[in-house]
């Protein structure tokens, strides 16, 4: 008998999917064809502008939506080989939490109000590593001294109200790996907070990272958490990927005018204090219409006649990295 | 907090001391002659001799205010006065009618708190179901409907038709519960309605994802996570209840002839008896503004917003 070794399945592999959104008057497709996929210990960062879908994309596979919004899903998400599109409520249950831990965008209302913060954190732990309470109790704290909440014992008898934006955050990060998930997707978890609190964060999931070796999905507008951070990036435009690619390769050597637009107008401290600052012009389009050609071709510098006739696909950027890829026929074939 | 305490606890005092002029202008503010009303209920002949002398008796021709604080002074010594119908004292006649009243309330509410929790709790469970749309229904039907219709109906179902429960009197447990169900449940269909829609509210909000995104349940979300939202806005709507039902033994209590305060405050306004009036006035309102005190600060005491205000 031959035994073949099958290599483990990525934490996470997303192949064609797309979410419609229902509502009464309007049908809208916040995330349309997506691929990529995320290797055991890496971490993607997903950026884009709001409303480019990034949310919804991590959100909806896990059925993690605000209630009342009606999604269809097409596609697959496969978490470690196993669909979650295909899953029954029960079998997501299993998956969320110990499987996939989430750190939500705003940590104040991610937080129930009137529970403890400790009880909140706990019942998850409970849950997820089968622990008693005790037990609980004590990893509870020991993961808020690992997040960086000093006097942690303290702090679990606190209200949510009573803590500060970053204390809150630090306890959404601490609740999201509490069941020590193999994949962590992380909403925007440094929004909310003052650039010191945001870099301590940013250490914090990389230090995490690497002693917990989960895979981390972060979703951010801000390049900076994605240089500090990220193995690779995705960029998102009107819930199509425009580029995607390793950090380096993006930040450095952006093929998609999408990317470039948006690396442009991040203001930076080290050009002359009187250059112009230059933004992306136009306004993202509508996503209640249907697109046929590139997404961009409206606010885009390089377009041509035929970039509005049919969607372009992701292709391999010439002279770089063989998983930079470009969703610009036009930039890819000048490069050549 | 303190100061908070505080400041109900002077409003209430407030509000019992109006409600005690109130009460007592009832025979102040009575149309006609309230001397000459008193001595023909008194019987015999009414002349203006004997009409002075009732006047004098119960110090009508004094200033108002004197009147007030001498009637305030007996009242705070626990003498109500007497009833103008039966000459028996009125603290005693009420002090022998509390125990149907205070089953009744009780047992009121509790019908209120049973059947607003389970068809509430059962309502959120499964949104939109069967047992959902049945509750609704009923919820309407019952508010809509007169609470001596209800109790009639009772009575004709569960007295004559089944003959399982008995109809008349206090007279026991099993005579307890026909008034008990027709005073609990039109606040208690109300109460089902709040819990659901406060616990639907609830679960639509961000935390519930969070909650979800540990790996939680919906059943188990609704009892961690929704249900300690909607505690405040449950007591403060189940003290109103009390309110509600005290007053319901007004029509409930003659309906099933109980000899409750209900009933003794119908009698007396039907047979003018101001004593009574007066003081089963002066009682229900104080009743009133305590329960809701009580609630208010239970309700602070339950609210981690409010128990402990953010440090500065």
């Amino acid at each position: 008998m031959i035994r073949t070794t099958h290599p483990a399945p990525p934490p996470l592999e997303v192949d064609g999917f797309s979410v419609t959104l229902h509502t009464p008057n309007v049908s809208v497709r916040p995330v349309d064809r997506v691929t990529y996929s995320v290797e055991a210990g890496e971490v993607l960062a997903v950026v884009g502008e709001s409303g480019s879908g990034k949310t919804i994309l991590n959100m909806a596979p896990l059925d993690l939506l605000p209630v009342g919004v009606d999604a269809d899903m097409a596609g697959s998400v496969r978490f470690e080989g196993r669909d979650l599109l295909k899953m029954t409520a029960s079998e997501l249950e299993a998956v969320r939490g110990s499987g996939i831990g989430v750190v939500f965008q705003d940590p104040l209302s991610a937080l129930n109000p009137v529970r403890k913060v400790g009880r909140q954190l706990t019942e998850g732990i409970e849950r997820n590593l089968r622990l008693t309470p005790a037990q609980s109790e004590s990893r509870a704290a020991e993961l808020l001294a690992l997040v960086g909440l000093p006097d942690p014992k303290s702090r679990m008898q606190q209200y949510p109200h009573e803590l500060s934006g970053g204390q809150r955050q630090r306890v959404g990060i601490a609740m999201g790996i509490s069941g020590e998930p193999r994949l962590l997707i992380a909403d925007e978890p440094t929004t909310a907070l003052d650039v010191t609190v945001q870099a301590q964060i940013v250490e914090l999931l990389k230090d995490l990272q690497k002693r917990m070796g989960m895979a981390i999905v972060i979703i951010t507008h801000d390049f900076g958490v994605v240089s500090g951070l990220a193995d690779k990036v995705a960029v998102m435009y009107a819930g199509r990927l425009s580029e995607l690619g390793s950090v380096r390769d993006v930040l450095v050597g952006p093929a998609h005018p999408y990317t470039r637009g948006l690396l442009q107008s991040v203001p930076s401290l080290t050009v002359p204090m009187d250059t112009k600052f230059v933004g992306l012009p136009g306004q993202p389009p509508n996503l209640a219409h249907r697109i046929d050609g590139c997404a961009f071709a409206p606010r885009c510098a390089e377009v041509r006649a035929d970039c509005r006739g049919h969607r372009p696909g992701l292709l391999s950027v010439p002279r770089s990295s063989p998983g930079h890829l470009a969703a610009c026929p036009v930039v890819v074939n000048q490069n050549i | 907090m303190l100061r908070t305490i505080l400041h109900r606890a002077v409003s209430a005092a407030i509000l019992i001391v109006i409600a005690s002029v109130f009460s007592f202008m009832i025979i102040a503010a009575f149309p006609g002659n309230v001397a000459a009303l008193i001595a023909e209920m008194r019987g015999g002949f009414v002349s203006h001799e004997v009409v002075a002398a009732v006047a004098e008796e119960y110090r009508l021709n004094d200033p108002l205010v004197l009147r007030y604080f001498h009637w305030l002074g007996e009242v705070l010594q626990g003498n109500l006065g007497s009833s103008l119908r039966t000459g028996e004292s009125v603290a005693a006649a009420m002090a022998q009618r509390l125990e149907p009243t205070i089953v009744l309330v009780l047992g009121g509410s509790l019908v209120t708190l049973v059947m607003g929790v389970s068809l509430g709790f059962a309502g959120a469970m499964w949104p939109n179901g069967v047992i959902d749309q049945i509750i609704r229904a009923f919820a309407v039907f019952n508010v809509s409907l007169p609470k001596f219709f209800l109790a009639a109906m009772l009575i004709y179902i569960f007295g004559v038709q089944l003959q399982m429960l008995p109809t008349f009197g206090f007279r026991g447990p099993l005579s307890w519960i026909l008034p008990c169900i027709a005073v609990g449940a039109v606040p208690g269909a109300l109460l089902s309605r709040l819990i659901r829609v406060g616990l639907e509210e609830a679960m639509s909000k961000p935390y519930v994802i969070t909650a979800k995104s540990k790996g939680f349940g919906r059943r188990r979300i609704l009892f961690r996570d929704a249900l300690p939202n909607i505690v405040p806005v449950f007591l403060t709507t189940f003290g109103m209840n009390i309110a509600f039902v005290t007053q319901s033994s007004l029509i409930i209590e003659p309906i099933f002839s109980w000899n409750g305060i209900g009933a003794y405050f119908v009698e007396a306004a039907r047979f003018r008896d101001l004593p009574v009036l007066q003081s089963c006035l002066l009682m229900f309102s104080i009743l009133f503004i305590l329960v809701n005190l009580m609630v208010d600060l239970i309700v602070m005491m339950a609210d981690p917003l409010q128990r402990r205000a953010k440090r500065a």
